[in-house]
């Protein structure tokens, strides 16, 4: 595993748009076809043997960053500073793990491509696929699963909570002010996004700590099964509980005859167009898809805001600057970090062979930062219109639950502008990150914050 | 706001008359009225989920297909060269009164 090897991608950086080459040449389609022999654009790649770069580990990391690692150590939890140093010297990192080596892909046109080739990009990274998540699903099972809940999740339907997410987030913004400020995570982005999605699938919830914790297990469990990552020990029981939970609980809606996604879901079951691994599984991967991913975007609107408090007057002047807010938010500190893959064919990206079978991680955050596409991209620039940002996927594993996503953080944009005049990081409290379990997200578990309550 | 009135061809080959407004993709005409397209990427023509057929006559006045598009089209199984197209990069003005759109086999 530490063959001497030749870096083109840390020595030389491949500046011109890269292309993704298979086995037969097409660029998003391998197959076993024989070479091309003209070396067109698409040509087989030649290598033999393959020539593979140097590992994270091996390569000279400025001072102050630790090399790139696939489980965090601690040292990524805001992982933009790696990103920044990927982009420009290691835009494909081979990371070595004692299972397999891991490769890590930034650039943004790599990124796209990659997202857009899933017959060349497999998400079906484990076989057989321990777990009903779409996420670990290739066609046509991904389409067929994906068609139960699609229309739930519609800008058109999700439209119709948009009354209870401002009700709830006004109640748990109003403790927040009358406290003079908390936890984003705790005491906001959470109780919003679990209610929300607890009313959407209709999962009763009268114990929301239990909930939170068996969602937070079910996604451990899915990174162990899935990511190679490390687990809690418990995640097997919680997750197995949490299925059992949300089973009784589609008995209910079918008995209902329930018309949320979640009678939905029971119907199918019951009709034997679902098993019901895949009705509870698939339930479960609702819930924990719907809330976890929008927690990490909503408390970094407070973020933003507290870095750049002067934007709270903007768009209480101008609320229809709300969109350019929410999607440069997206781009600027969007959730998904690491979409994994597996290669079905070699592979050539930025002057990088990979060879086939190789576990990738797409990098849409580390991309929607790469200067490339989007000039000064370490900055929020609330007038940047960040047409093609990545941060809620492409392809045809783009984010299911996007519109509930924008839904959620919109009326939180509108509301932190319309009801307050300042708000601050808490000195004292640093942000502290999510980290490890599920080697997906990125972004504050705890992010205090400290606020004024505006007289506009 | 305008709108106009188009007809649907199923998978099943059953035909729906349906109403566009001038604000919609074709894309967001056929989720808004449950056809089950599944539309994954939203529309950001990443994901060939809601190709349709649009009638020989009416394809020219369509407009061109982007790269992007084009790209997802010609890997589909069921891509006919003057008739396919992604529905969410079709506007208002893409098709006229009375059109008839056929939702392409999965």
């Amino acid at each position: 595993m530490s063959e001497p090897l030749t870096c083109p991608v840390a020595a030389e950086p491949v500046e011109e748009a890269p292309r993704l080459v298979s086995e037969s040449g097409c660029p998003i389609s391998p197959s076993d076809a024989t070479a091309d022999s003209d070396g067109e654009a698409g040509a087989v790649v030649e290598h033999d043997p393959i020539k593979l770069p140097p590992y994270s580990h091996e390569l000279e990391w400025p001072e102050g960053l630790e090399p790139f690692k696939v489980v965090d150590d601690g040292s990524q939890g805001d992982p933009y500073a790696h990103y920044q140093w990927m982009l420009e010297n290691a835009p494909v990192l081979r990371c070595h793990t004692p299972q397999s080596d891991v490769w890590f892909i930034t650039r943004y046109d790599d990124v796209r491509k990659g997202l857009r080739a899933p017959k060349v990009f497999s998400s079906q990274v484990v076989d057989p696929v321990p777990l009903t998540f779409l996420t670990l699903l290739d066609a046509p099972n991904h389409g067929r699963l994906r068609q139960v809940v699609a229309q739930a999740f519609t800008p058109k339907a999700v439209a119709t909570f948009e009354d209870r997410v401002r009700e709830n987030a006004n109640k748990y913004l109003d403790r927040m002010l009358a406290a003079g400020g908390g936890d984003a995570v705790d005491h906001y982005a959470i109780p919003l996004s679990m209610s929300t999605i607890s009313a959407l699938l209709d999962v009763p919830n009268p114990d929301f700590d239990k909930l939170k914790f068996w969602s937070d297990e079910t996604f451990s469990y899915f990174g162990r099964l899935a990511r190679n990552a490390n687990g809690t020990g418990t995640d097997e029981q919680s997750a197995f509980e949490f299925f059992d939970f949300l089973k009784e609980n589609l008995e209910r809606l079918h008995a209902e005859e329930n018309q949320s996604v979640g009678g939905q879901i029971a119907r199918m079951w019951k009709d034997g167009l679902l098993s019901e691994k895949e009705a509870k599984e698939l339930c479960a991967f609702v819930f924990v898809a719907g809330h976890d991913t929008t927690t990490i975007l909503i408390a970094n609107a407070f973020r933003v805001f507290a870095e750049k408090p002067e934007l709270l007057a903007r768009i209480r002047e101008t609320p229809g600057d709300t969109e350019l807010f929410m999607e440069e938010l997206a781009r600027y500190r969007g959730t998904v970090q690491r979409v994994s893959r597996i290669t079905t064919g070699d592979v050539e990206v930025a002057g990088v062979v990979l060879p086939k079978g190789s576990v990738v991680r797409l990098m849409p955050a580390a991309a929607n930062w790469d200067n490339r596409k989007y000039p000064n991209a370490a900055e929020f620039d609330i007038d940047r219109r960040p047409e093609g940002h990545l941060g809620f996927g492409h392809g045809v594993h783009s984010c299911l639950g996007a519109p509930l996503a924008r839904l959620e953080t919109t009326v939180t944009i509108e509301l932190l502008a319309h009801r307050l005049a300042n708000l601050a990081l808490d000195p004292t409290k640093p942000i502290e990150y999510v980290r490890g379990n599920n080697l997906t997200n990125s972004g504050p578990e705890h992010l205090f914050v400290t606020m004024e309550k505006s007289d506009a | 706001m305008s709108t106009k009135q188009i007809n649907v061809v199923d998978r099943e080959g059953q035909q729906h008359v349906v109403e566009w407004s001038a604000d919609q993709s074709l894309m967001e005409v056929l989720r808004d009225n449950d056809f089950p397209i599944l539309a994954s990427c939203g529309g950001t023509a990443s994901c060939a989920t809601c190709h349709v057929f649009l009638e020989k006559e009416a394809f020219p006045s369509s407009g061109d297909r982007s790269e992007d598009e084009l790209e997802l089209l010609v890997e589909t199984d069921t891509y006919i060269e003057n008739q396919s197209r992604l529905s969410c990069q079709l506007g208002f003005d893409s098709s006229g009164e009375g059109a008839t759109v056929t939702i392409a086999p999965e």
